[in-house]
């Protein structure tokens, strides 16, 4: 890589990550918002800010190498997220909606006021 | 004669007395008018698990509700949090450690009822039972909040498959999983599960 490319790439990341750290302090002391939901919201923004520079400043061929580098980013958050968080069990989606229904129904049939 | 009839009348009342004293069995059985769930709220994320799987059987002596004792049991394996990863990790040996402890349990020793009415058809009560809780073959006696309601038998919960009288017990109470000897791993950059979780309990009893 070049002197050029190397300095565009050091700027993007280091606003990427002047971003970043500004969003995590502002969403963790003014919202209820979990951590991975801030964690996403930061890695979307540093993605945007390093495309955003990259798009700029980069020559087209190093385009594609940084384009790719931010999708294989997203595609492992996205599989980490649906490994290890997100609902993926539809046994226990069919399961919990009929349990909540005859939960209401009992309630409904012992006029459950407690 | 007078003593003939003051022998019925003992034999009567020794009858009535022992009537009363005599515990109903209502069972616990398992599906979905039973519902275990417990929730962690920790820095990374919220997770809910559930449970229909609950068996058991309460004895209660309706003339005295205070006077009640039962167990239920929770299969390990039939908790789920909807995740099949976590529900993984969950049954392993540093969680719940299902394959050397498959089961969850409380054994149910009294319960203490605000006001001391009998238990007949629409009573409600609220008070507290006391208990032996069982996680992971750790055993800690614990007293908690309970609401119990007694519905005789009638066709709405024939609709539900429930046929006789019916107890409908609930619960709400928290548990520290160190205290069972579970330790939530440090992560870098939060808990993933709490060190408090909150336990939820609304079980259906029945006499048939």
């Amino acid at each position: 890589m070049s002197a050029t490319t190397n300095r565009t790439l050091l700027v993007a990341l280091g606003l990427g990550g002047a971003v970043a750290i500004a969003t995590l302090v502002t969403f963790q002391f003014t919202t209820d918002l979990g951590v991975l939901t801030t964690l996403g919201i930061i890695g979307a923004m540093v993605g945007g800010v390093v495309f955003a520079v990259a798009l700029k400043k980069l020559p087209a061929h190093r385009l594609g190498l940084v384009a790719g580098a931010l999708l294989g980013t997203v595609a492992a958050g996205v599989i980490t997220y649906q490994t290890f968080f997100a609902i993926n069990d539809e046994q226990f989606v069919k399961t919990q909606a009929e349990s909540t229904q005859t939960q209401a129904d009992l309630d409904a049939a012992f006029d459950d006021d407690f | 004669m007078r003593q003939i009839m003051l022998t019925l009348c003992a034999l009567a009342s020794t009858a009535m007395i022992g009537g009363v004293a005599v515990a109903e069995t209502f069972n616990v059985p398992p599906g979905n008018i039973q519902l275990v769930e417990f929730e962690s709220e920790a820095d990374i994320e919220t997770i809910r698990g559930i449970s229909t799987a609950v068996s058991g059987k309460l004895d209660v002596n309706l003339a005295s509700p205070g006077n009640v004792t039962g167990k239920v049991v929770v299969p390990v394996a039939t908790i789920k949090t909807g995740n099949t990863t976590r529900d993984e990790h969950l049954a392993e040996p540093n969680w719940l450690d299902a394959k050397s402890h498959p089961n969850l349990t409380f054994e149910l020793v009294s319960a203490s009822f605000k006001d001391t009415k009998a238990l007949a058809a629409g009573v409600s009560l609220r008070g507290k039972a006391t208990g032996k809780l069982t996680i992971k073959g750790v055993t800690k006696t614990i007293t908690v909040p309970i609401r119990i309601k007694y519905i005789a038998a009638s066709d709405k919960l024939k609709k539900l498959y429930i046929q006789g009288n019916a107890l409908r017990v609930k619960s709400t109470f928290e548990v520290t999983l160190a205290d069972f000897g579970i330790k939530p791993p440090d992560q870098l950059i939060g808990a993933k599960v709490a060190e408090v979780v909150t336990i939820k309990v609304a079980l259906t009893a029945v006499d048939k």
